[in-house]
């Protein structure tokens, strides 16, 4: 995300979440909050404790945000830095945590193949640090599985609602097993990927240990207690470590033509 | 072998996602494109994206990635002064928060940086760290910056060192370089994965300053303390250098002064008019039981006329000279001041010693239409902010005096006025490191204005002459000092000056503290030429 693209961001953001645009200049946006996104983004639970104890309304802010470095006292300067932005992504990023949808392109049939997706990324940490971005789509029919399945649906138009006249196909992998297919498939590619991760991660952890150990002769209980806090130290930091997360996740129907597309790339 | 994938964490967020709200498609897509922007291949640096508005010199990146790539997260930041450790610090953290790899963090620094750290955090790299505040526990913080004094003490020290912290910070971790003491003690037992000690002078006397605050980094890279004094007094400097070397990072200034504007620096002698001198001479000759109380007025009546009178007035039995002040007439180095504003078609800084002196030369600059901007320690946070925006914008002079100064960046001006002169020439250094600093590549202009024939023709012949003699002196001031157990400059000249009898006593004992200093600094600098 480039800094010309904040403003069309920012502003989409509070659109779509029914917030008033009062201002807009080529790089400012001044928006009317609402109340759910005041309590989300400008903490003041004291305020909004006091309003609903009374009983008032409550009044939620105006805030003005500043997309350049002309900006004044009163608005907030949005960049890629600033908290605020960070804080309006990890709103979206819990809101698109999972969803439900139906794919919308024309179809001669009228069936829906129902897919679970799952979004994340793998973490190495030891010898180095490395995190690699993963997409895969699993047919909850028969189990086949598509990986960068997100590029390759990016341009097609979901929807929650079920098109008129299709009907879904009945699932018979389940969603946890489904991703438990995803996991272990991932498992088995990282572990065939990983080998040289996995060795010099290991080296690298057992010639530090090594390094401690000339200290090991030390024996009262401040040097024992030393040593152990450094093994610890020294594990955390280089005993290859590789962590699959969750970006999110999801159940997609689409139809043939798109499920053809999709499992023949 | 095979690598341990660990997955638990995984499902747990996978069952809260399926109960949670079900999205649309673009919020969904958008999710999914903002959870790539902390993605990066192997070694790379993420941090930058993130701060924006910072650039790091060439020699501040190579030593943030070492760090980080190299070092795995373990160094002594050694990079001599006003080169940016701080920097390096704070960009190596923000990666490893960007990563999720650090969530607590705990930062050890000296009382007086403890403000300057917590800014700097905040402003420059968005990390909300916060000083220790005493009725909070140290549970209830996740990036904490305390100083050490405190932090050492009980029940501090049992609570920090039986919590564990994803990343250590220690600033001026010199303080640890001896075993027996608190410090290194308390150190010692914290249990962090990530640790980071800044230090300007890891080796103060000998080389084996360095061995304790690389055992804390890492430890047994030095062998043990047998092993490692064998080795330096069989002279094996460097098998051990290079040891160092895979856990310290130093840049000196002399390696990258190329990339440094120049400081051209003015001095303007000031003659003051009849009716001053006159006035001074009386000043300087009139009883007063303390030489430092003479000295004091002297110096406050070559600020201004304002500065002497606020001070004077505090005594009841100075009366008649009240008076006589208010005869005055326009100082005459406030006068030059405004001439040499004038002559400058840039904005100024301008620094003075006295609240009264400023609000005066705010007064003087406005009559000769002038924008002036006040700017003091005292000002709130906001109004602080406000008053460098005005100057950024709108303003031909920033008055300020030196509180509330420190870290301030001031890069865009080049032109910097000293109205009067500190005693201690280490706020002279901090002064002017407020727009010389890291990456200022135009040429910056420094003036002082000295009033001749009175006590700051004085101190600027015994104290700053000398000083300007040797480069890169005056920021080591204080630590030379230190290693003689003294505790800063400016108390130590105040002390001189209250235990003389006469100036040309104090001027003799000045002068005896100036080649002390003089002969350290060298002895340092031969010691770095043969590391």
């Amino acid at each position: 995300m480039k800094q010309t693209d904040l403003k069309p961001f920012i502003k989409q953001f509070f659109t779509k979440h029914h917030a008033q645009i009062k201002d807009e200049r080529d790089d400012l946006l001044t928006v009317q909050l609402t109340k759910s996104l005041d309590q989300q983004l400008m903490n003041r639970p004291f305020y909004w404790q006091y309003v609903n104890t009374m009983g008032f309304e409550g009044e939620p802010m105006t805030v003005s945000f500043a997309f350049s470095d002309q900006y004044d006292l009163h608005t907030e300067r949005i960049h890629l830095g600033s908290p605020r932005l960070h804080q309006i992504f990890q709103i979206v990023k819990d809101e698109g945590v999972f969803a439900t949808l139906f794919d919308q392109t024309d179809s001669t049939d009228n069936m829906l193949d129902p897919w679970f997706v799952f979004n994340g990324y793998i973490q190495y940490q030891g010898a180095w640090l490395e995190e690699e971005s993963v997409s895969v789509g699993i047919l909850l029919t028969n189990g086949t599985m598509r990986f960068a399945w997100m590029d390759a649906v990016m341009d097609i138009p979901f929807n929650p609602v079920i098109p008129s006249y299709q009907f879904k196909l009945p699932i018979i992998i389940s969603l946890e097993h489904g991703l438990e297919k995803i996991i272990n498939e991932l498992q088995s590619r990282i572990e065939k990927q990983s080998k040289e991760f996995v060795k010099e991660s290991l080296t690298l952890y057992e010639q530090e240990v090594s390094l401690l150990n000339t200290l090991s002769h030390e024996q009262d209980e401040e040097s024992k207690q030393f040593y152990n806090h450094s093994h610890d130290q020294i594990y955390n930091r280089l005993y290859p470590r590789i962590d699959i997360n969750l970006i999110n996740a999801g159940l997609f129907y689409t139809n043939r033509q798109t499920t053809q597309r999709l499992t023949n790339a | 072998m095979k690598p341990t994938i660990k997955t638990d964490h995984l499902w747990n967020s996978f069952e809260q996602a399926i109960e949670g709200h079900h999205s649309d498609w673009e919020t969904f897509k958008q999710a999914y494109q903002l959870s790539q922007l902390p993605i990066s291949q192997q070694n790379e640096l993420k941090a930058l994206q993130y701060l924006p508005n910072l650039t790091l010199l060439d020699h501040q990146e190579e030593a943030v990635k070492k760090v980080l790539h190299n070092m795995h997260g373990r160094a002594i930041l050694a990079d001599e002064v006003g080169l940016g450790k701080t920097i390096e610090a704070g960009v190596i953290l923000k990666e490893l928060m960007i990563k999720g790899l650090v969530r607590r963090a705990l930062i050890l620094v000296p009382p007086s940086l403890l403000s300057q750290w917590e800014s700097e955090l905040n402003q420059t790299f968005y990390i909300p760290a916060r000083a220790k505040h005493r009725s909070y526990p140290w549970e209830s913080y996740e990036i904490v910056i305390a100083s050490i004094d405190l932090a050492k003490k009980e029940p501090h020290a049992s609570s920090l060192q039986e919590q564990s912290f994803d990343c250590v910070i220690v600033d001026e971790a010199h303080r640890l370089k001896n075993p027996k003491t608190k410090n290194f003690k308390f150190v010692q037992q914290l249990q962090s994965t990530y640790c980071l000690l800044l230090t300007a002078t890891p080796i103060q006397n000998s080389i084996d300053d360095v061995y304790y605050l690389m055992k804390i980094v890492r430890p047994g890279l030095l062998g043990d303390r047998r092993l490692f004094h064998k080795r330096v007094n069989h002279r094996h400097d460097e098998a051990i250098q290079s040891l160092i070397r895979q856990s310290m990072v130093r840049t000196r200034k002399r390696d990258i002064e190329t990339q440094w504007g120049e400081r051209h620096i003015d001095t303007m002698y000031v003659d003051f008019s009849s009716d001053e001198q006159g006035f001074y001479e009386k000043l300087a000759s009139s009883e007063t039981n303390h030489q430092l109380t003479a000295l004091t007025y002297e110096r406050e009546f070559c600020s201004s006329r304002e500065a002497l009178y606020v001070s004077l007035q505090k005594q009841d039995e100075q009366h008649a000279m009240l008076e006589e002040i208010g005869q005055l007439p326009h100082h005459a180095k406030a006068l030059k001041a405004i001439e040499l504003i004038q002559s400058l078609d840039e904005p100024v800084i301008i620094f003075t010693e006295y609240k009264s002196t400023q609000v005066y030369l705010q007064w003087l600059c406005q009559q000769n239409n002038i924008r002036a901007i006040p700017y003091n320690g005292d000002f709130k946070k906001s109004k602080k902010q406000w008053m460098l925006q005005l100057f950024q914008q709108h303003g031909d002079v920033l008055i300020t005096t030196d509180a509330g100064t420190e870290g301030l960046n001031l890069q865009y001006c080049h032109h910097m006025i000293h109205y009067d002169l500190p005693w201690n020439p280490m706020r002279l250094e901090q002064r002017i490191g407020r727009i010389h600093r890291y990456g200022q590549t135009q040429d910056i202009n420094i003036y002082y204005l000295i009033l001749s024939n009175t006590i700051e023709e004085h101190i600027w012949e015994v104290l700053y002459e000398k000083l300007s003699a040797f480069e890169g002196l005056i920021g080591e001031i204080d630590h030379i000092l230190s290693s003689y157990g003294l505790s800063n400059f400016e108390d130590e000249i105040t002390t001189i000056y209250e235990e003389s009898r006469s100036k040309a006593e104090a001027d003799i004992k000045i002068n005896n503290l100036m080649s002390v200093i003089e002969y350290e600094h060298l002895e340092e600098e031969t010691k770095d030429e043969t590391n």
